[in-house]
């Protein structure tokens, strides 16, 4: 038989289209051809190979996308987003005020670095400012505490997005 | 895990659990069929995005008695095509300008065999690449090729052998 016809035979059998006897014929052929013998060879780890190929992911977010096009699913994330940041913030006004730690450490803490110290002294004076409409409410409140909370929410909120950030597996 | 026909039923009644179901089931292989066709992942989540919600939109068109999985991907395939010719890329024929694909072979750093098959097929006409997707990843018959791709089945055949002997010389120069 010629290698041309085997070729088709081959491929046949790949196709899981041969009959007993084309089987029969293929497989005496290659055991005495062993170029033919290569052939299907490698051809069979082509199709080992492509049935091996991994499955990619669009991201994250791409199922509520759908059903929200849809008309099906609320957007969630801003609720989310906000129930996170609130919480963040009255967590940390309750540790700062319940805090074992003193108002030195804190002080000194926020002033370590010269810009931080720069900004915070902006936002102190806009505080004390607003803070002579609360002092007949609030005697034994410490303007710093807003301005310590503010810092951990932001800081928790920017690992909060980090976990919401779009994972993608096998991106481009 | 569900059974599809009950997922199709929740999605036809409203249910978003249903919907979902259908996704996970499916939104891995609609966008790797599409990833590995268009070469661009924001472009290949782009054309799977549409081919759901077109599929969701036309649901209660779909005919029970067929393959959904079929209908899902014809759908896709309708819409890649639409965006290759958009982008005035060939899909019979492989345009060897276009960018990309190089993240796709990265991703298998690990497995050089299986990177060097990525690699290759890539190498292949987008309609090829068709082929061989369904064929291997999907395990489509012919016929189902034949009804998603909507050419005539011994055409098929005659790419899909073409493309194993073409994807069996290119991992042999790599290797």
């Amino acid at each position: 038989m010629r290698h041309k016809e085997i070729e088709i035979l081959i491929q046949k059998s790949l196709d899981h289209e041969t009959n007993g006897e084309e089987e029969r014929t293929l497989q005496l052929h290659l055991s005495r051809c062993p170029a033919c013998r290569q052939l299907y060879r490698e051809l069979m780890q082509t199709e080992q190979a492509l049935t091996g190929l991994i499955e990619f992911y669009p991201r994250q977010d791409f199922d509520d996308r759908v059903l929200r096009k849809l008309g099906l699913a609320r957007s969630l994330v801003w609720a989310k987003a906000a129930v996170v940041l609130a919480g963040a913030w009255f967590g940390s006004v309750l540790f700062l005020l319940f805090s074992p730690l003193t108002e030195e450490f804190f002080g000194r803490v926020l002033t370590s670095v010269p810009a931080l110290a720069r900004s915070i002294g902006k936002i102190q004076f806009a505080i004390s400012t607003f803070n002579h409409v609360l002092i007949p409410f609030a005697k034994n409140f410490n303007y710093a505490f807003p301005i310590i909370a503010l810092v951990f929410t932001v800081l928790l909120l920017y690992l909060f997005s980090k976990t919401m950030k779009k994972e993608v597996v096998c991106r481009a | 895990m569900e059974n599809e026909a009950d997922l199709i039923s929740g999605a036809l009644a409203g249910e978003e659990e249903a919907y979902r179901g259908l996704l996970n089931l499916y939104k891995g292989r609609v966008f790797s069929f599409v990833y590995r066709i268009v070469r661009n992942y924001d472009d290949a989540e782009d054309i799977t995005f549409g081919t759901f919600v077109r599929c969701f939109k036309a649901l209660s068109s779909f005919d029970p008695t067929k393959s959904f999985s079929t209908w899902l991907f014809s759908i896709a395939h309708n819409l890649t095509v639409d965006f290759l010719r958009k982008k005035k890329q060939e899909y019979e024929l492989l345009d060897e300008r276009l960018p990309g694909g190089d993240d796709l072979v990265q991703e298998y750093e690990k497995n050089e065999q299986l990177g060097r098959i990525e690699g290759a097929l890539l190498k292949l006409a987008p309609i090829d690449r068709e082929i061989v997707i369904f064929f291997y990843r999907e395990e489509k018959s012919y016929k189902e090729i034949g009804e998603i791709l909507n050419i005539p089945v011994t055409t098929i055949k005659t790419r899909l052998h073409r493309a194993r002997k073409k994807l069996r010389d290119l991992v042999r120069e790599k290797g």
